[in-house]
């Protein structure tokens, strides 16, 4: 009986949940030009690595201070990533979303997605954050070769992770080997 | 069969298998239930720590959409080959990567279900979240394991468990038959004695005692119980004997009694009837001296015969004479009776034994100066007479028959001979002898080897006058050795002295004027005849009433009587009535009472009140003359 109302209740969850969503896509794309939806995906891996990789204690500050997700440059997730960390917490930590125009305009950040608008001065951009303890994340092809540490590829239609490991350990980050077999680690060579 | 009627051993011998083989069952079983309940529960622990471990190992798959890397992690339980299913859900509760990857998605649940393991027809199955940093659920794990492990395990324990007991059983059998005899041996000892005593009416059987338990002192009380009751069956049988006998004697004395009254009537009758012969033949020998030598010799064997047929007649007597409980103890010398006594037997033991044709002796080894004893000289003949005709039964082929007298001791029961002296006398014969079953049973009354011929009173009658003697009877004797029969009289504590025979002197009395009075007139005639030869003057009367008339009319005649002789018993008036008749009317005139029954009366102190004196029948000369003598 137990059994049979958790399957039931779940099922019912899961039905509330997509016609939830569904009225929300339908809210956005009204609002303005709809986003590609590998983005929504994305969105979704920028939340998660929040639960694979460490920051220093000095990164993310002391108690109640918030958990920083920013995007530098043209914001191309529309509602997607504001839905995502919508009242989630890491930790004590709430997670906000910060979007910045220019790259001294991030203050304390803990992970920075780098806007295909910001190419051009990729390497600049990359380079004034060394040394602090950001998590860099691109979609751009050479993302890593000026120094990015987590690059999103679309391989065969699915997004995969490259992830530069001596890059990581510079900005003081230590990455989840679970999240390491999964993503694909960039070599000397690969630069 | 049902159970309450099995054998005792079997009913133990099943209760002790059927205890151990419940008790087995039961540790067994209990045994059993605990290993399947904590193996169930030990199941859902390792379960769940390999859900948790592969959960763990797919978080980051399902965070970053790897199906391939969790595809990876599950093959990995290949190496727990009890499970047999698995599969991840993404958060949004889609399936995302199954193991084994060949099987059809329908083969697993289509949603994920509440997190948690639980047993499922024969599988474990269970939910657990895939959650990397707390609060942050990434998917679901959903894992399946065949419970063969259980099954295998428990049909392991099963097999041990049949053995353990199979074994255990036969040791319980190989004990308990050999412990249930503690309890059934005596039982059975027990019953078996209860049967044979049923069976056999044997009191005397006991039942072998085991031990001190309750079974014991079942087994002491039934013991007892046979005790007793063999006890009062000896003591009914013993009462049961005595009474019998007393029935007997009764019987026989009753018997003894009528036959002795005929003897009595007979007794008299030939005493009356010889009167005459005895008085005249006594008158003639001594009154006629001018007789022939013939007729001498005639008369005297006239007077012999006559005397023996007295004597032979005073021995009916004693059938019927009363036994006195006092009796009247005189001096007897064993002796002279023992002569007397083979004298009188000797028609039997010789004459008799001639007529079969064989030969029976008689040795006599007399001590002398044997004292007198004190006894009824009439029983102790009797006894030796009997103990006589015992012997001579004994000796169908003839043989010796010893007679002895001495001065012995007896023997207690021991055997050992105790100092006080005796006057024995001891008849032995070379006879056929008894076995120990007639010597035991001889002295029983009707007890007879004799069969028809015997009463079985002869040895009765002899232990009852030996005992009423104080004397001791002993008896030797073995099958073909011949019986000895030893009679120990008590010597008195002073020497008696035999009395002197009456002289019988020829006394010649004063002329008396006699009346004599009885109703046979053959006796009457005889007395008047012979008391007339002796010079009295003799009136006759023939019978009671004609003797009172007689005697008081002279009495008033002035001619008085100077004695009357009367018989005892006539027809109307007896001599009773005479006697008293003669002494109201004349006191001092002596009464002389003629009587067959004479000398028992006398014996027994049954001297009729105004009677002077008894005389018995047949009358002598010599007895009227004493009498007469003293008027």
């Amino acid at each position: 009986m137990a059994l049979l109302t958790s399957i039931w209740r779940s099922a019912i969850l899961r039905v509330a949940r997509w016609l939830f969503a569904l009225a929300l896509l339908h809210a956005a794309a009204a609002q303005a030009a709809a986003p590609p939806p590998e983005y929504q995906l994305k969105a979704i891996f920028l939340f998660n690595f929040a639960q694979f990789v460490e920051w220093p204690p000095r990164a993310t500050g002391g108690e109640q201070e918030p958990f920083v997700i920013g995007v530098l440059g043209d914001d191309p997730f529309g509602p997607y990533l504001d839905e995502t960390v919508k009242g989630e917490k890491i930790g004590n930590h709430p997670m906000v979303v910060r979007r910045y125009r220019r790259a001294e305009e991030v203050g304390d950040c803990n992970v920075l997605f780098i806007s295909r608008s910001e190419s051009d001065r990729m390497g600049q951009i990359i380079a004034a954050f060394r040394g602090r303890s950001v998590l860099t994340v691109g979609d751009v092809d050479d993302f890593n070769r000026v120094g990015g540490i987590v690059r999103f590829v679309t391989e065969q239609g699915k997004i995969r992770l490259r992830i530069d490991v001596k890059a990581a350990q510079a900005a003081g980050l230590t990455i989840s080997s679970k999240l390491l077999r999964s993503a694909t680690l960039v070599t000397a060579e690969d630069k | 069969m049902a159970f309450e009627d099995l054998p005792i051993r079997r009913k133990l011998m099943t209760i002790i298998l059927g205890t151990s083989a419940v008790v087995l069952l039961i540790v067994c079983s209990t045994f059993l239930g605990y290993e399947f309940i904590t193996f169930r529960q030990a199941s859902v622990q390792q379960l769940s720590t390999l859900g948790e471990i592969i959960a763990t190992n797919s978080t980051a798959a399902l965070a970053f959409d790897v199906p391939d890397d969790a595809r990876a992690v599950l093959t990995a339980l290949a190496a727990e080959r009890h499970i047999v299913a698995a599969c991840l859900y993404d958060k949004q509760g889609r399936l995302f990567a199954h193991y084994p990857s060949d099987a059809a998605e329908s083969a697993f649940p289509a949603a994920p279900g509440a997190d948690g393991y639980h047993f499922e027809a024969a599988h474990l199955v269970g939910f657990a979240p895939v959650v990397q940093v707390k609060g942050q659920r990434l998917g679901t794990l959903y894992l399946r394991s065949d419970m063969v492990a259980l099954y295998d395990r428990l049909r392991l324990y099963g097999g041990i468990a049949v053995l353990a007991i199979a074994a255990a059983s036969l040791v319980a059998y190989t004990l308990s038959r050999k412990l249930q005899q503690q309890i059934s041996r005596p039982i059975l000892a027990l019953a078996e004695t209860a049967k044979a005593v049923s069976i056999h009416r044997d009191y005397s059987v006991r039942a072998l005692k085991f031990g001190q338990d309750e079974l014991g002192l079942l087994t002491t009380a039934f013991n007892d119980m046979l005790a007793q009751i063999e006890e009062q069956n000896l003591a009914l049988r013993r009462a049961y004997d005595d009474l019998r006998q007393t029935q007997q004697a009764i019987l026989e004395q009753e018997r003894l009694r009528a036959l002795g009254q005929m003897a009595s009537g007979i007794a008299h009758d030939i005493n009356n009837t010889i009167s005459p012969a005895s008085l005249y033949a006594e008158s003639l020998l001594e009154r006629e001296p001018n007789l022939s030598a013939r007729a001498r010799a005639y008369l005297t064997t006239i007077q012999r015969v006559i005397n023996d047929v007295a004597h032979t007649v005073s021995r009916l007597r004693e059938f019927y004479r009363k036994r006195e409980p006092q009796l009247t103890l005189a001096p007897v010398n064993l002796n002279q009776l023992v002569e007397q006594v083979t004298e009188l037997t000797r028609a039997h033991w010789a004459d008799t034994a001639q007529q079969h044709g064989v030969e029976i002796k008689m040795r006599m080894e007399l001590a002398a100066m044997l004292p007198a004893v004190m006894g009824v000289e009439s029983e102790i003949r009797d006894a030796l007479t009997n103990i006589i005709f015992n012997a001579v039964d004994a000796m169908p082929e003839g043989g010796t028959i010893t007679v002895r007298t001495s001065l012995m001791t007896a023997r207690d029961p021991e055997g050992k001979s105790v100092p006080d002296f005796h006057a024995a006398v001891e008849i032995a014969d070379t006879g056929v002898g008894m076995d120990e079953e007639t010597k035991r049973r001889c002295l029983e009354p009707f007890f007879t080897t004799k069969g028809e011929r015997g009463t079985g009173l002869g040895l009765a009658m002899v232990y009852g006058a030996i005992q009423r003697h104080d004397a001791k009877m002993e008896i030797d004797s073995a099958p073909g050795g011949g019986t000895t029969m030893r009679l120990l009289f008590p010597l008195p504590a002073t020497a008696v002295e035999m009395p002197v025979a009456a002289s019988a002197g020829t006394l010649v009395a004063t002329h008396l004027r006699l009346l004599v009075v009885d109703d046979d007139p053959e006796l009457l005639k005889s007395l008047a005849d012979t008391l007339g030869d002796e010079g009295h003057e003799v009136m006759t009367a023939g019978g009671g009433q004609a003797g009172i008339d007689a005697f008081l009319a002279a009495q008033n005649a002035g001619r008085p009587f100077a004695a009357v002789i009367t018989d005892l018993g006539m027809p109307m008036v007896d001599g009773r009535r005479v006697a008293t008749a003669v002494k109201s009317a004349s006191p001092r005139t002596p009464v002389f009472m003629l009587t067959g029954w004479g000398q028992g009366m006398a014996d027994e102190g049954q001297i009729p009140a105004d009677v002077d004196r008894m005389l018995t029948k047949p009358p002598k000369l010599r007895e009227l003359r004493e009498a007469l003598a003293s008027v």
